[in-house]
This record gives structure tokens, C-alpha cells and sequence, in this order.
């Protein structure tokens, strides 16, 4: 089977940048802040690829670059170098122009972020939330786009008779719900989701959890699930890659990093689970 | 050709958290396992016997040496076989059981069997049904199969482990005392599931603490002592091996 998605070496700095930062930054040199002239390197030389159907796991801590990747995928910040490639299309989709890029991200690319503010207008209508992803998949047809808006909030277990509040009268778990319905609108071959679950009550959770396993049975698309919580990446996820201050340290299958992690990293990751 | 054939298997963990201490799990285990044979591999807590079993899987990465293991499309060393292939290897042919149960909560113990028949291309109804004659099998009540583990005994749980692998019918069946949590009714049913496997042609590596099991089960006996092969050979020497001993 071939990659839904390829991932060639994706870096993304902040800052002027000179040609000593990718050398004297990563976890051999405990820092992701050039010595030499102050930019922050906050992911580099990052490599991966997901099948359809498949689901690979980031893990790390805070600042480790994991939801930089996220972003670079989601278009909402250009990388400084590498490249990457969607199935059915043509091209390094990172350097692809803006109107591509655009109808990208409106059609085969879906987001869930850790804060729902990000992924959604919190004064617009649960419905015109969901429904103005689909008008930017260009749907055109009312019926048809508070119909198809209908079945994701349901599917997502948001009341239908709620579908014209705003998200800002919701609680945590029911904005990371319609996150999710706005996410999946336009049916995308790619699902990111950047801590989807943090921050969130038990229940709440487990209930988010369940709707994304729901969504892996359903074959077409591949997923890329962040997370600091081991706990989630052993449910979801199959192959994981661990990053530390902007580098891969360790990759392998979820439960052999999880059982036996080799980097002196991921040992510290698993060993401080609570 | 041997199904599995394991060569100079050596697994030591590098503790980075304890100032880089090394511990040796096994090391230098060689053999071979023949297409529909059954391997136990008994010894002291400690003495490697899971390390090995989770290498098999990958669970574990080995540290030196080869798992040559013969599929369908050729042989594959598991050691540095890709993920990718490892993990198609595990959906299609390779069962374990593990000690404990692990599984997704909030999902009933039928969906928890029949999930690795799903994910094969099984139809729901027909998945579900096999899920529910293999717990059935091992003496689960219809009532239960529907709960969640989070709810059940310790035993009961297993039997839900045990039929999760079980009911995939893989090629090769790798066992960490899958019936030591069982009461002996309980466990006489999964040993017959187990036999009934290796009817059908299926070759395992098992780990198990009762002799019962082993002569039940096994062709073959493997004896770790301190990560070593201290005696290797067929059952019934085994059991004249264990009453000189």
C-alpha cells in the first residue's frame, strides 16, 4: 500500500537562523535554541509516512515540536525546509501555491486542536461552523449542507436541537466534539489531532476516544494523533514516533516503544507515567 | 523448514534512568520450532522466559541474533523486519496471549474477540458469532459476553484474552501462561481450544508454570535457567529429565 501521507524531512525555525543551528540544537546539545545566533529550532529534519487507514502517534513534552509538525501539515505555518506529499496530488504540497494549498486544507486535510478557539469561531452557529467547511469544500446547496451538517453533529453526539447556539455556550468536551464534526465535514484523507483529549474530564475523554476509534474503523483515511498522554497513544495508535526538542529520538510499533523504549528519552516519558 | 527458527537470541536493556546499567534478560538462545509443533518453554521467575516470548512478537526489540520465521511469501526475520511488516504479520498470522488482559475499555468482551476478525475483513455478524462460540468454548456465559472486562474477574478476563487469540486462528500462537489466572474446569476447556488449534495445523511457543499444561500441549520442552537453555528436548524425556531431577 502507499503513503497516504510522506513526511521528508520537515524543519521549521524561528528566528534569522545561520548555518550552525540544526548542529549545535537538539537533544544532544539540550537545547532547541541556537547558541549562535538565538533561533529556535522547534522541529528538524522530521520523517515519517502514514498508510490509509493507519494511525501514527507523536509523543513528547511540551516544547518538543510535535505540534509544530501539526501545524506545518495543517498549512498554518509554512515550514523552512522539507517537503511533503499527499496521495492524488502532485507535488511537495508544502510548496504548493496559495490557492492550492487552500483547497488542500478545505478538502483533504482535517484538524482537531488542543484549544477549540483555534479550530473554531465561537460567536458562529455550531451549524455554521461545520457548514462553512463544507461551503469551502464548495458545497453549495443549503439543504444539503445543514443535512450533511446534521449527521456529523449527530454522529459526534452533539444535540441536533443545539446546532444553532454558538460553541462558546458549550462545554470543553462538546467544542472538541464539533471540532471533530467540522473536522471530519469534508470527508479528509487526513486527520490531524493535536492533543484532542487534554485538558478534559475523565468521561469526557473516553467519550472523545471512542468517537476517533470510531472514525479509524472507517477505512480512507489516515490519521496523526499527538499527544504527551501515553494513555491515548496506546489506544489509538499502532507506530509512534517520540520527539525531543525538535528531533525524532526513537520510532518503532506503539507497544515495543511503550514496553521497551530504547532512547534515554522515551525510557523518562514511560518511566514518569503516573 | 522449520515454521520458526530462532538463532542466537540475546536481549539486554539499557537503563539510561539508572546511569546506563545493563541487564541481560537471555542471551544465546537458539531453536528451532517445526510447522505444527507445540514448544514450552518452562523455568524460574525471572529466568527470561517472557523477555524471550515478547521478542518473538516484537514487543521487545531483540538485541543480537535472528527470528527467521516462514510465511507464505518467504521468510521473515522478525528481529529487523519493518514495522509495518510486523504488525501485518500480527493482524494475519501471529497470536498472543499475554498474562494480563489489555483491550480498549468501553468495548463488550464479544466485540473485543471478534475485533481482530474485523480488522481481518470478517463480516460483523459472522465475527460476532465466532467471537461468542469461542468464549462460549471457554465457558462464558452469554450474559457476560456482553459487559465490559473492566466489570469481570480476573479469570474471566483471561478467557477473553485467551479467545481474542484464539479465535483469529493465527499460524503461530505465542503463550504467556495463558491459563495460570483460570479455576481447573475453566482451564481443561482452554487447553482443549488451544489443542484444537494445533489440530489444525498451528504451530506455538508457550510459556507455562503447570506440567499438566505442558504434557497436554507440548511436543517439545525448552528449560531457561539465569537467561541460558539449561536442557532442550521432547516432552516425554522431559518428564523422565524432571523426575531424576
Amino acid at each position: 500500500m502507499s503513503a497516504m501521507l510522506s513526511v521528508e524531512r520537515l524543519t521549521r525555525r524561528y528566528g534569522p537562523g545561520c548555518d550552525r543551528c540544526l548542529a549545535s540544537t537538539g537533544p544532544a546539545h539540550g537545547t532547541n535554541s541556537c547558541p549562535h545566533c538565538g533561533t529556535v529550532v522547534a522541529c528538524a529534519d522530521v520523517s515519517f509516512d502514514v498508510e490509509d487507514g493507519e494511525v501514527l502517534g507523536i509523543v513528547g513534552e511540551s516544547g518538543s515540536g510535535k505540534s509544530t509538525v501539526a501545524a506545518c501539515l495543517a498549512f498554518d505555518q509554512p515550514p523552512t525546509s522539507g517537503q511533503a506529499f499527499l496521495e492524488g496530488f502532485d507535488g511537495d504540497m508544502l510548496s504548493a501555491d496559495a490557492a492550492a494549498r487552500r483547497r488542500l486544507r478545505n478538502t483533504r486535510i482535517g484538524i482537531v486542536y488542543q484549544t477549540p478557539q483555534q479550530g473554531l469561531a465561537l460567536d458562529v452557529t455550531t451549524g455554521g461552523n461545520v457548514g462553512e467547511r463544507l461551503l469551502a469544500a464548495d458545497w453549495r446547496h443549503v439543504g444539503r449542507i445543514r443535512a450533511r451538517a446534521s449527521d456529523l453533529l449527530e454522529r459526534t453526539e452533539i444535540p441536533i436541537a443545539r446546532i444553532d447556539e454558538e460553541p462558546r455556550a458549550f462545554s470543553g468536551g462538546m467544542r472538541q466534539r464539533v471540532q471533530l464534526a467540522k473536522a471530519l465535514a469534508s470527508r479528509p484523507s487526513l486527520l490531524i489531532l493535536d492533543e484532542p483529549t487534554t485538558g478534559l474530564d475523565v468521561s469526557v475523554q473516553a467519550r472523545i476516544l471512542d468517537l476517533i476509534q470510531g472514525i479509524q474503523r472507517e477505512a480512507g483515511v489516515a490519521m496523526v494523533v499527538i499527544s504527551h498522554d501515553l494513555g491515548v497513544i496506546r489506544l489509538l495508535t499502532e507506530r509512534t514516533l517520540v520527539m525531543k526538542l525538535g528531533r525524532v529520538v526513537e520510532e518503532g510499533l506503539t507497544d515495543q516503544v511503550l514496553e521497551d523504549p530504547q532512547d534515554a528519552y522515551t525510557q523518562l516519558l514511560v518511566n514518569s507515567a503516573l | 523448514m522449520p515454521h520458526l527458527d530462532v538463532r542466537a537470541l540475546s536481549k539486554t536493556f539499557t537503563m539510561h534512568l539508572l546511569g546506563g546499567t545493563t541487564l541481560t534478560a537471555f542471551a544465546d538462545v537458539s531453536f528451532t520450532v517445526p510447522r505444527g509443533r507445540f514448544l514450552a518453554i518452562v523455568g524460574r521467575s525471572g529466568s527470561g522466559k517472557s523477555s524471550l516470548l515478547r521478542c518473538l512478537y516484537r514487543r521487545y526489540l531483540p538485541s543480537t541474533g535472528a527470528i527467521r520465521y516462514a510465511t507464505a511469501g518467504g521468510t521473515v526475520d522478525l528481529l529487523s523486519a519493518p514495522d509495518r511488516e510486523v504488525l501485518r504479520l500480527r493482524r494475519s498470522e501471529i497470536g498472543y496471549v499475554s498474562q494480563f488482559l489489555q483491550a480498549i475499555p468501553r468495548v463488550p468482551s464479544r466485540d473485543i474477540v471478534a475485533a481482530p476478525l474485523l480488522r481481518a475483513g470478517a463480516e460483523p455478524a459472522q465475527a460476532r458469532a465466532a467471537a461468542d462460540e469461542m468464549l462460549e468454548r471457554l465457558g462464558m456465559s452469554a450474559a457476560l459476553r456482553g459487559t465490559f472486562p473492566a466489570t469481570m474477574s480476573g479469570g474471566e478476563r483471561q478467557r477473553v484474552n485467551v479467545a481474542r487469540a484464539l479465535c483469529a486462528a493465527p499460524r503461530l500462537l505465542l503463550l504467556d501462561e495463558p491459563t495460570s489466572a483460570l479455576d481447573p474446569e475453566t482451564r481443561r476447556l482452554a487447553l482443549a481450544a488451544i489443542l484444537a488449534l494445533k489440530r489444525d495445523g498451528a504451530t506455538a511457543v508457550g510459556i507455562f508454570h503447570d506440567r499438566e499444561a505442558v504434557e497436554a500441549l507440548a511436543d517439545d520442552v525448552l528449560v531457561l535457567e539465569d537467561g541460558a537453555v539449561s536442557w532442550h528436548g521432547p516432552v516425554a524425556d522431559y518428564a523422565t529429565t524432571a523426575l531424576e531431577a
